[in-house]
């Protein structure tokens, strides 16, 4: 019996530690390691729910086009992908693109247009439901003359039609292809790891860790193959920040504002700051019976001191944000001034609109009723709660009771789409390409994410002509406008815009880590022992 | 016997159907959807609803659950969500490493109690007594999040001696040497505090089985004291780990949550709680499945060891 019991337990023991090994790495300097606190949930862009999986698919599978970094004073530009040369016809409806000769999926088979289309076709099928389809909408068509050659229709012309196409990467017909699109959710396409891009995924333990190694058929392979990259996945952000600190990982993405110096301390590694494509905001419900008013909301805004959030909160990695079009962004109107903290004005509008502390409570109230607001931010953010703490106290600095609630999010996202808030502290994550449509126009309220129920006929007839033109010039012009109306509503106190803070080991060389991605030039890093 | 064990396998198996059942319907009834974890602009909700298509969740729930029940009881628990992937092959792959840390930590645990347990009980004096008691004390109310910290700080950082986490070093995924050491820190802070409370009945029910009669007649025959306290006493004393043993299963697979998380452990808590955060609904009802099922089994398997070691209440059924 007791020997039983101990082969019982040896073999769960190795039934436990089993697994494949991995190739031992190419370079004495070892693989590359990057602490990650999401995992790869799957390889197919099209069905994942990650973001940080769309980041890590476009090294495995080439796009079309490479997005650039230059968004500041016009839309992106881009580089050549798998298409090596493109022409728009005189009317600007017709796009055709030449493939890069030459350019083979990792087992050989040669990439043609037929890849193109069917990715275009999965894109585009209800049985796939890809969140990112709406992309495609001005795109009518997708023509194969030859096999290296694909023609793009479209409705219409406007500045954004080299991103709409490249949106998503191109995926292997012969592999994928075997797949009905009604099958795509269900399907694991981890075995199916045939791939176009500078990397190969080698290995791949869900929880744990996947191994990328360069693909030496990648048609667009630099002079030397790409370093191998381990991303371990640690899940606990305070147990991944003391494994860069113990040089564990060389790479951390998104280093809270408050263990910075920390990180900063230690010579081996290096904080590598950029602008994060997000700003955050307070955004006032405008069915709320006080908060309709744009006074009581310009009122509130005064009220609120974004420096102190910045200085406090961010260790003055941010900085006020003045609009509803990120700073980086081209279509940002550089006029906009950060909203002025001047809590006397505050309660000087205040008074105007009929508000008076009367029974000596310290809330000020209206026909007879408190002005007391219940303000929702998503829990387990730490910075966007210590955030609506702050908040919380510089309203009650001027009579106004704020109920700090924060919820889980998926409650969270429920109250918000539902509309049943009075305010809440969020942060917008903005996309390169600039499109006020879905969160500030009319229409939105019903079919897009105005959950505030913002509505100013000027700001729609502005967001309309700005997609309508097909000149980005007059597109800015027409957004400038509508920014300065949006801030002029205040329907948002625009707090801040804050840095992404990442942690290097200066092991790492040559990694360019930008706006874009924190992997933007992946395949050109290389280590040191 | 054999009528009540039929009775209790059947009342279980009921048990478990509508634990699930319940299960099913509050995670579908609970705020959000896998379509709506996006607060996205350049996610519409036309495209959130095109989603909610391609996984059936616009299907009245009651059709869902009709789906449901048809398709368990064919013994396919669906694929993930998230993953998309079969359930049971997720959950095939990373019980077993929650086993492994669970076992581990149980046995630990254990070990560890039965011999604290009965150095105290065997210690005359009060000066020990009450130190064992502050210890155990001290001990079994630390949390489990804390302690796994504290340990990290010390053996990984401070002295570097054991890994802060993973089940192995990268490149070494198959040595079992390596994986043991990776095993060490998380499995002491599963055990440490459970071994501290479950000493406690250890020590009391050693201390109980030392006053009997009997023992003194062994004393008397001079027999000795080692006999005396690992052949007579033990044996008696063990009845009450017995009951705790069997309580103790469930948490072979549901115990070590926290941990796995902190150690980055990739276990089945976690995957259940990712599950539970991306409302991944057929890996949320497999891994309730399976836990539930360790439940009930821990259950009856107590009552059965408990009848076995104890004429009394077998005779009593």
């Amino acid at each position: 019996m007791r020997k039983f019991l101990l082969l019982m337990l040896i073999a769960g023991f190795w039934w436990g530690c089993r697994g494949e090994t991995t190739a031992p790495a190419a370079s004495k300097a070892g693989p590359i390691v990057v602490g990650t606190v999401g995992d790869l949930d799957t390889i197919n862009d099209f069905i994942s729910q990650s973001a940080f999986t769309a980041d890590l698919v476009k090294k495995l599978y080439l796009p079309l086009f490479k997005e650039q970094s230059d968004f500041q004073d016009h839309p992106p530009t881009f580089l050549p992908g798998l298409v090596e040369s493109g022409d728009f016809s005189p009317d600007g409806k017709i796009l055709t693109c030449r493939l890069r000769r030459g350019a083979v999926w990792s087992d050989g088979v040669p990439i043609t247009s037929a890849d193109v289309a069917f990715t275009a076709k999965s894109a585009a099928s209800p049985e796939v439901a890809w969140t990112g389809s709406d992309a495609k909408q001005f795109i009518t068509g997708v023509e194969t003359p030859d096999d290296a050659t694909v023609v793009f229709k479209f409705s219409r012309r406007y500045p954004y039609q080299i991103m709409d196409v490249n949106e998503g990467v191109i995926y292997p017909l012969h592999v994928y292809g075997k797949v009905p699109f009604s099958e795509w959710h269900k399907h694991d396409f981890s075995q199916d790891r045939v791939f176009s891009g500078p990397y190969l995924l080698t290995d791949w333990r869900r929880q744990e860790s996947y191994s990328l190694e360069g693909n030496e058929r990648c048609v667009l392979r630099g002079p030397s193959t790409p370093w191998p990259v381990v991303f371990r996945v640690v899940p606990d952000q305070t147990s991944l920040l003391t494994q860069l600190l113990s040089h564990t990982v060389d790479v951390m993405e998104v280093i809270p504002p408050r263990d910075v110096d920390r990180v900063k301390r230690d010579p081996r590694i290096e904080v590598v700051s950029y602008p994060d494509r997000q700003y955050v905001y307070v955004g006032w419900n405008l069915k709320h019976p006080f908060l309709k008013s744009r006074e009581v909301r310009r009122a509130l805004s005064h009220a609120i001191n974004v420096q102190e959030i910045v200085d406090t909160v961010w260790y003055g990695y941010a900085k006020p944000a003045t609009g509803p079009v990120h700073s980086s962004l081209w279509a940002y109107n550089r006029n906009l001034r950060p909203f002025p903290y001047d809590p006397d004005k505050a309660r000087a509008l205040l008074k105007e609109q009929g508000f008076a502390d009367t029974n000596g409570d310290g809330v000020l109230e209206k026909d007879g009723k408190p002005f007391e607001i219940e303000v929702l931010t998503n829990k387990g953010n730490a910075i966007r709660e210590a955030t609506l703490i702050l908040v919380q106290n510089q309203l009650a600095k001027v009579g106004v009771k704020v109920v700090a609630r924060p919820l889980e999010w998926n409650v969270f996202v429920q109250k918000l789409m539902g509309k049943e808030f009075d305010a809440c502290v969020q942060g917008m994550r903005v996309p390169t390409k600039v499109d006020l449509k879905d969160t500030w126009h009319t229409t939105a309220i019903e079919n897009g994410l105005n959950v505030i129920s913002y509505s100013n006929p000027k700001v729609d007839a502005l967001i309309d002509r700005a997609r309508a033109v097909e000149d980005y010039h007059e597109a800015k012009a027409f957004l400038e406008e509508a920014q300065a109306l949006i801030v002029d509503d205040q329907p948002f106190t625009f707090l801040y815009e804050n840095q992404r803070l990442n942690g290097l080991n200066r092991r790492v060389r040559n990694a360019k880590m930008n706006v874009l991605s924190t992997f933007f030039n992946l395949e050109d890093w290389t280590a040191t022992e | 016997m054999k009528r009540y064990l039929l009775r209790r396998l059947g009342v279980s198996a009921l048990l478990l159907f509508l634990i699930l059942t319940a299960t099913f319907f509050i995670i579908h009834v609970a705020p959000g959807d896998p379509s709506r974890l996006y607060l996205d602009p350049s996610v519409s909700l036309q495209a959130q609803a095109r989603l909610r298509t391609a996984l059936g969740l616009d299907k009245p729930l009651a059709v869902q659950y009709r789906q449901w029940v048809v398709q368990t009881l064919q013994g396919n628990l669906g694929v993930s969500f998230y993953y998309h992937r079969g359930v049971r092959s997720l959950l095939a792959e990373t019980v077993p490493k929650t086993l492994l840390l669970s076992a581990t930590a149980l046995a630990l645990e254990f070990g560890i109690a039965i011999l604290a347990g009965i150095f105290a009980a065997t210690r005359r004096g009060r000066a020990a007594r009450g130190a064992y008691h502050g210890v155990s004390l001290f001990l079994c109310s630390i949390p489990s999040f804390w302690l796994g910290l504290i340990l990290i700080l010390v053996f990984s950082y401070g002295l570097g001696i054991l890994p802060p986490s993973h089940m192995s070093d990268i490149g070494m995924e198959g040595s079992p040497w390596n994986v043991l050491r990776h095993l060490i820190l998380p499995a002491l802070t599963l055990a440490i505090p459970g071994a501290a409370a479950t000493s406690r009945f250890m020590f009391k029910s050693f201390e109980e089985v030392l006053r009997q009669p009997y023992m003194l007649t062994h004393t008397l025959y001079h027999l000795p004291r080692r006999e005396i306290l690992f052949t007579f006493a033990l044996k008696n004393a063990l009845l009450p780990m017995i009951t705790l043993f069997g309580l103790s299963l469930p948490f072979l697979v549901s115990g070590a949550l926290i941990t796995e998380v902190i150690f980055s452990w990739p276990g089945m808590g976690r995957l259940a709680y990712n599950a539970i955060l991306t409302r991944d609904y057929p890996l949320i009802i497999g891994a309730s499945l399976l836990s539930s099922f360790m439940v009930l089994a821990g259950n009856v398997l107590a009552d059965l060891l408990y009848g076995l070691a104890d004429p009394r209440i077998r005779h009593a059924r």
